[in-house]
């Protein structure tokens, strides 16, 4: 019998393997079967041939997507077209976040649209936020790690100098690297350099963030140039006091 | 503290102490990244220490002729000391590890 299933989220190659048993032959002729995964590893050892990787929306395609969301049509209101595109821009191709992002602001005046958007510029949406973190939340510690210092620190970075760095870190970079790649928290250039998507990266940095919400020299990265200055700053005022009592 | 990363062009300009590191003895990543030439960040007295854990370290114009004498290279895997005025990386009672990789200096003079 011809049959077409399709598995939404699966997180386990077992689970492929058992329940429809690709690759076994028992699915009649002309069969199609859809996985979505958050780890391509799943459907390599899982048997499945066809990878399809989702590529980040055109602009266009963004513009309706979040139009439908925030408006109720494929276009934006007028008197929002401008606000949008920083919304759209912010998503950068992200269907999830354009989603979320258009939902978000449905029904919401001007001045909130503007604050909102402005307040995207220091803190993620704790939706997204939320959702990007399941990947990294599945990672061991020596994989966030290697997460964390790309997106603080060696995001672009060739990835065989970066493999080197992280192996000498402790980290086991070269197994560490591939199963990020399979996850898609970060992807290779044609430079063959680490690359990471914005909204992922601000994630991380989000996770460093909340290592200490107010004191940043007791976070474990620091990439923020006023938090940087203010740190070896007040480092410096310090040092200059030695016989101050503390 | 285990990675700083600065982009001077981003910064206002910063006095470091010589002592500076000596606070961070778990840095593993350092980098002060200037590609303006913009030198924020001097050491008017000098360095006297980084951190012995650190693997990259990178500073653009490092405005030094050496490293801290006491600087111990073991675990070091890369060092970029773009546009600096280092002449020598270490002393010679200083062994340079096999680790070290990559050395990319541009000699001002």
């Amino acid at each position: 019998m011809k049959s077409f299933i399709v598995l939404d989220d699966v997180h386990t190659s077992e689970l492929l393997q058992n329940l429809i048993g690709v690759g076994n032959g028992w699915l009649g002729a002309g069969s199609i079967v859809i996985v979505t995964t958050r780890d391509k590893h799943v459907l390599v050892s899982g048997g499945i041939d066809k990878i399809h990787q989702v590529k980040e929306m055109n602009s266009r395609n963004s513009l309706q997507l979040f139009s439908l969301n925030a408006f109720d049509k494929v276009l934006p209101t007028e008197g929002y077209v401008e606000l949008s595109k920083r919304a759209i821009d912010y998503a950068k191709g992200n269907p999830l976040a354009l989603k979320v992002l258009g939902s978000f602001l449905c029904c919401k005046s001007e001045i909130e649209w503007n604050c909102a958007l402005a307040k995207l510029k220091e803190i993620p949406n704790a939706e997204i936020d939320r959702i990007m973190r399941w990947s990294y939340n599945e990672l061991d510690d020596k994989e966030k790690n290697i997460f964390l210092d790309i997106a603080c620190f060696f995001k672009g970075l060739e990835r065989d100098r970066m493999t080197k760095i992280l192996n000498q870190c402790g980290f086991f970079a070269d197994i560490g690297i591939r199963n990020l790649l399979d996850k898609a928290l970060i992807r290779v250039d044609f430079k063959n350099c680490i690359q990471m998507h914005d909204l992922i990266q601000e994630m991380g940095k989000q996770v460093v963030h909340e290592e200490s919400l107010k004191n940043p020299e007791q976070r474990s990265r620091l990439w923020d140039p006023k938090e940087v200055y203010d740190v070896l700053k007040n480092n410096r005022v310090r040092k200059r006091y030695p016989d101050f009592p503390s | 503290m285990e990675a700083i990363f600065l982009d001077a062009t981003e910064s206002r300009h910063i006095n470091l102490s010589p002592k500076t590191f000596e606070k961070m003895p778990n840095l593993r990543l350092l980098a002060f990244r200037d590609h303006k030439g913009i030198k924020s960040v001097s050491l008017p007295s000098g360095l006297d220490s980084l951190p012995k854990n650190l693997r990259y370290f990178l500073w653009d114009g490092y405005p030094w002729k050496s490293l801290p004498p006491t600087f111990c290279s073991e675990m070091l895997v890369e060092v970029s000391l773009r546009d600096s005025h280092v002449e020598k990386l270490w002393n010679v009672e200083l062994v340079c590890t096999v680790h070290v990789f990559i050395i990319t200096i541009f000699f001002l003079f």
